[in-house]
């Protein structure tokens, strides 16, 4: 089981991720709408993985991802994309991201993906 | 092929993404109807049913451009309700929810995404969105505050849960050139006007760029000697001359590609010189 902090601008999606991850036996101990509030509950809540929605308002996924791994380099974070941003997540992974998810996805998805950051 | 068929080329890719994406999220829900090109916002507007919940993306690299999705409420409340994992046929009639319209921001964020991918495949480049407006629209003035005026738009309908829905494609002028230009359109009429003119098309022609000129006697040229500098009529950051099989066809400035070659960036094409001369035959600078 692993402390997650789930960062998506979507509540539905934060509440769908949530919810996989609490069936796939993790607990998610925070959430966040934006790249700004990602970064400063990633600094209070110190989750062992992060789920990073790249297209955010304010600051995106991207920005919020070199951040965290700034602060944290060993931060292990899981980005969530949609379809046609392939050079998006290639930059994410050059910059520390560990897996991604693509839209619409299924909630097995995202548990392999949390599981794969942690092993 | 025509700017028509160019069009219809983007709206149908486009479609096809969205329905894609609607496919997993709600499968055979969906049914595709006419795909058109509209000529502007006003008939992208007629005949959608309100409210609607409609989602907005603008392309923010690439091209300049942009999507629109209208969906009808209670289709968005029954897309919601097949995402949360409910059975749609449950939704009454009830006003839209915080977590349905976030549901259904959320779908039509990777319809638009998916589409905004699928434009950018038809232009052979890749095309950023920004983050999606989504609203929900009572009345045709909301609606018609969501959408841009004065462009050209293609709209692709279709039914989700047996509710008319539209994805609008918005073509500013610069979005209409850069698919010209991917899509190789001819002027307007041009098959129809000179059948002579498509059929030299494919013929092959000698293009060259000449940097300057200058003259001197001929008792001088054949006594330069290696090493000397001959100088030209033109600056260093003066525009060069392109020729077409010995016609003046353009204008523009000498640059060095990303795998070092030289090319020429064009600024005007068709102005300037038009004294008709090959390197061979030229006797005058």
């Amino acid at each position: 089981m692993a402390r997650v902090l789930v960062v998506d601008d979507a509540a539905f999606m934060r509440k769908m991720v949530s919810d996989a991850l609490a069936e796939g036996g993790h607990e998610v101990v925070g959430e966040a709408g934006d790249g700004n509030e990602a970064v400063a509950r990633y600094l209070e809540l110190r989750p062992e993985v992060t789920t990073l929605d790249i297209t955010m308002p304010e600051k995106d996924g991207l920005a919020a991802l070199q951040e965290i791994i700034a602060l944290d380099p060993g931060a292990r974070v899981v980005m969530c994309s949609a379809l046609g941003q392939e050079s998006k997540v290639l930059e994410s992974i050059k910059i520390g991201a560990k897996d991604f998810v693509v839209k619409p996805f299924q909630p097995d998805r995202v548990i392999g993906a949390v599981d794969k950051a942690l092993s | 092929m025509k700017t028509e068929d160019a069009l219809l080329r983007v709206a149908t890719a486009t479609s096809e993404a969205v329905r894609g994406v609607l496919a997993t999220l709600a499968p055979e829900a969906v049914v595709q109807r006419a795909i058109r090109v509209d000529g502007g916002i006003e008939a992208s507007l007629e005949g959608l049913d309100l409210p609607a919940v409609c989602a907005g993306i603008a392309f923010v690299d690439g091209v300049e451009g942009g999507n629109l999705l209208v969906m009808p409420s209670e289709a968005a409340r029954r897309l919601a309700a097949a995402m949360m994992g409910m059975d749609p046929a449950d939704v009454g009639d009830e006003p839209i929810s915080e977590l349905e319209l976030s549901a259904a921001g959320e779908a039509m964020n990777q319809m638009m995404s998916a589409a905004a991918a699928a434009t950018g495949a038809v232009l052979g480049q890749e095309v950023e969105i920004a983050p999606p407006d989504t609203r929900v629209a009572q009345t045709a003035e909301d609606l018609r505050a969501a959408f841009p005026d004065g462009v050209q738009t293609t709209s692709a309908d279709f039914t989700l849960f047996g509710h008319e829905c539209r994805l609008v494609q918005l073509v500013p002028p610069a979005f209409l050139v850069a698919l010209q230009d991917a899509l190789g359109v001819l002027p307007e009429g041009a098959e129809e006007i000179d059948p002579l003119r498509t059929a030299m098309l494919d013929v092959e022609v000698r293009v060259w760029a000449e940097l300057g000129r200058t003259r001197m006697s001929s008792e001088r040229a054949v006594a330069l000697p290696r090493g000397a500098v001959v100088e030209l009529d033109r600056e260093a950051d003066d525009a060069i001359d392109l020729y077409v099989d010995g016609l003046h066809f353009a204008m523009g400035r000498l640059v060095v590609t990303d795998e070092g070659e030289l090319a020429i960036r064009l600024e005007t094409v068709g102005a300037g010189p038009t004294t008709p001369r090959t390197p061979e035959t030229q006797k005058e600078s």
